[in-house]
This record gives structure tokens, C-alpha cells and sequence, in this order.
């Protein structure tokens, strides 16, 4: 019998290779890299349920929910708003999915959970020139005076189907697409941040 | 034209998918002229000049359906709610605003 091994792969292997790129005269405007072995669960709360909701959540992330397009990050875990009454939660420590799990059933009353961690994505873009390379294929205005630390949003970049949160004021986003659609993320950010010079991580 | 989503913000026009008439309610089928009424409810539509009530579905966005009073000559909008809303208050009140 023939014996085969199954290696797990990232949703972007090979794709964001080391290195610098793009512009080579100068300083460094943007760090690209994947944002691996995260845990990644939607949350829709049911019709009048926020408030049992929220007790759990706090009780096994520590975390408030987020009122509208924000995001709450405490702990290595995040709750992003991407909807009324629907939240992604992301866990950036490995075994986060096992908390996923105990919160889905603690709170089968009060929301629907659903695992998605091998479903999406995720590209973290920092640097000076960051906001200017999104800018040129997201419609929402990033101005740090409307979109900053904290803000998400759920819209188009290049054509594809987004969530975009902020991370801090370097500034840097996390972009989060389904995974079939994570080659073409990255090809586009590489491809916009192109000018700028490069550093893949 | 921009909207001004209640959930998400400011957004482009082609984040939006467009669906029509906001005013127009589902006929009651079990009332004794429901076959014309409801043939007025699926075909007759005003072409109102100026102020007029749309549903419009955030596409790209937070997936929810808007009503939006938009003024259909110079794309002047005056309101934007979440039509799960204005549905649930017109059930309390029983008549389309
Ligand atoms: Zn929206």
C-alpha cells in the first residue's frame, strides 16, 4: 500500500515569500505577511439575545461586543463588527478553537457559532505607505480622522468581498477574505504596494 | 451617489444592489379581492417625480436591507433606515409611512 502523508498548508503558502520587493530605492514602505494559526468564528446573535450573549462572551474571551464597525481586541483574542448583530472572533494564539467550541455551546441560545478558521484568509499590511496602497482599491474613505484603530469595515477591494479592521496606528489593517479568494488578495496588495518598496514577512 | 448605511457608514453606490418601491405592501391573501390586489402589489408602480421611499440591499457590506428616501431627480437622499425596522414598526403601527 502506498503511504501518504497530509502536511497542513496555510491558505497563502508560497505566495508571500520573503524578501523585499517592489521599489528597491529607499526606505521600506510596507510589511506584508500572513497571519497564521488563527481561530476564526462567526457569531450572529439571535432576535433579542445581546445581552445573555454578551455575558458569555465575557465570561470565556473577556471581550464586551463591539457596538457597530469596531473591534475589541484583549488577551490575543478580537471580536470584530461586521454586520447588525454579527461578529467575527478571531483567537491569535494556537488552541484558541477549543475556547470557540466551549463558547458556541454555552451559548447555543443565544447566537449561531460557526467555525470558520480554515475557511478565510487573513493578510496584515503595515507601514507608512500601508493606508496609500489599500486606498487605491477600497472605496471607504481611510482618512485616520473617519477609519482608525479599531474601525472594521465589510466592503469591495479590487473586486473581491472584504473584512478590514485596523490594528494600530502605524498604521496597520488585517484583511480577511475567504480562502479561494487569498491568492487574489495577495497578488493585488503586492501589485499596489509595488511602488512603495516592500518587505514580505 | 453615496449612502449613508445605518450599520456601516458611508459607502459608494456600487456596494448597493437596487430593488424599487418601499412603499408597497403584501397583500393580505385571504382577503376577498387578494388576485387584484396582489397584481397591483407585483406590477402597479407609481413614477413619482422627486421625494421617493426605495429598497436598496447592502451588497458588499453588512448584508442588510435598506430603506432609503432618496429624491429620484437630483439623488438628494433624505434618510436611510434598516427595513427590518421600519417592517417591525409598520406591524405596531399597521399602515406603510
Ligand atoms: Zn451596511
Amino acid at each position: 500500500m502506498h503511504d501518504s502523508i497530509l502536511t497542513p498548508q496555510t491558505a497563502l503558502m508560497g505566495l508571500i515569500n520573503a524578501g523585499r520587493y517592489g521599489r528597491q530605492e529607499g526606505d521600506v514602505g510596507i510589511r506584508i505577511s500572513e497571519v497564521k494559526n488563527f481561530s476564526l468564528a462567526n457569531i450572529t446573535a439571535f432576535k433579542n439575545c445581546r445581552e445573555p450573549l454578551e455575558k458569555v462572551i465575557d465570561e470565556y474571551l473577556g471581550l464586551d461586543l463591539p457596538i457597530g464597525p469596531q473591534r475589541i481586541e484583549k488577551n490575543g483574542y478580537a471580536l470584530i463588527g461586521h454586520g447588525p448583530d454579527q461578529w467575527l472572533a478571531i483567537g491569535y494564539e494556537e488552541n484558541s478553537a477549543s475556547i470557540f467550541d466551549k463558547l458556541e455551546k454555552a451559548s447555543r441560545d443565544y447566537a449561531a457559532i460557526v467555525d470558520q478558521s480554515d475557511a478565510r484568509a487573513i493578510i496584515r499590511l503595515s507601514g507608512p505607505d500601508a493606508r496609500k496602497a489599500l486606498a487605491k482599491g477600497v472605496s471607504i474613505d481611510l482618512d485616520p480622522s473617519v477609519f482608525h484603530t479599531n474601525c472594521t469595515a465589510t466592503t469591495f477591494a479590487a473586486g473581491l468581498w472584504i473584512n478590514l479592521w485596523q490594528i494600530n496606528d502605524s498604521p496597520a489593517y488585517e484583511i480577511s477574505v475567504f480562502r479561494g479568494f487569498g491568492a487574489s488578495l495577495a497578488s493585488w496588495i503586492k501589485s499596489s504596494a509595488e511602488e512603495f518598496g516592500y518587505i514580505n514577512q | 451617489m453615496r449612502i449613508t448605511c445605518p450599520h456601516c457608514g458611508n459607502r459608494s453606490l456600487d456596494e448597493f444592489i437596487y430593488l424599487g418601491d418601499a412603499t408597497v405592501q403584501r397583500p393580505d391573501p385571504a382577503r376577498p379581492d387578494a388576485l387584484a390586489a396582489f397584481v397591483d402589489y407585483v406590477y402597479q408602480r407609481e413614477n413619482p417625480v422627486g421625494r421617493h421611499r426605495e429598497l436598496w440591499y447592502h451588497n458588499a457590506g453588512c448584508h442588510a436591507w435598506l430603506v432609503v428616501t432618496r429624491d429620484v431627480r437630483t439623488h438628494e437622499i433624505f434618510g436611510v433606515e434598516p427595513a427590518k425596522e421600519v417592517s417591525l414598526s409598520e406591524k405596531t403601527t399597521g399602515a406603510a409611512r
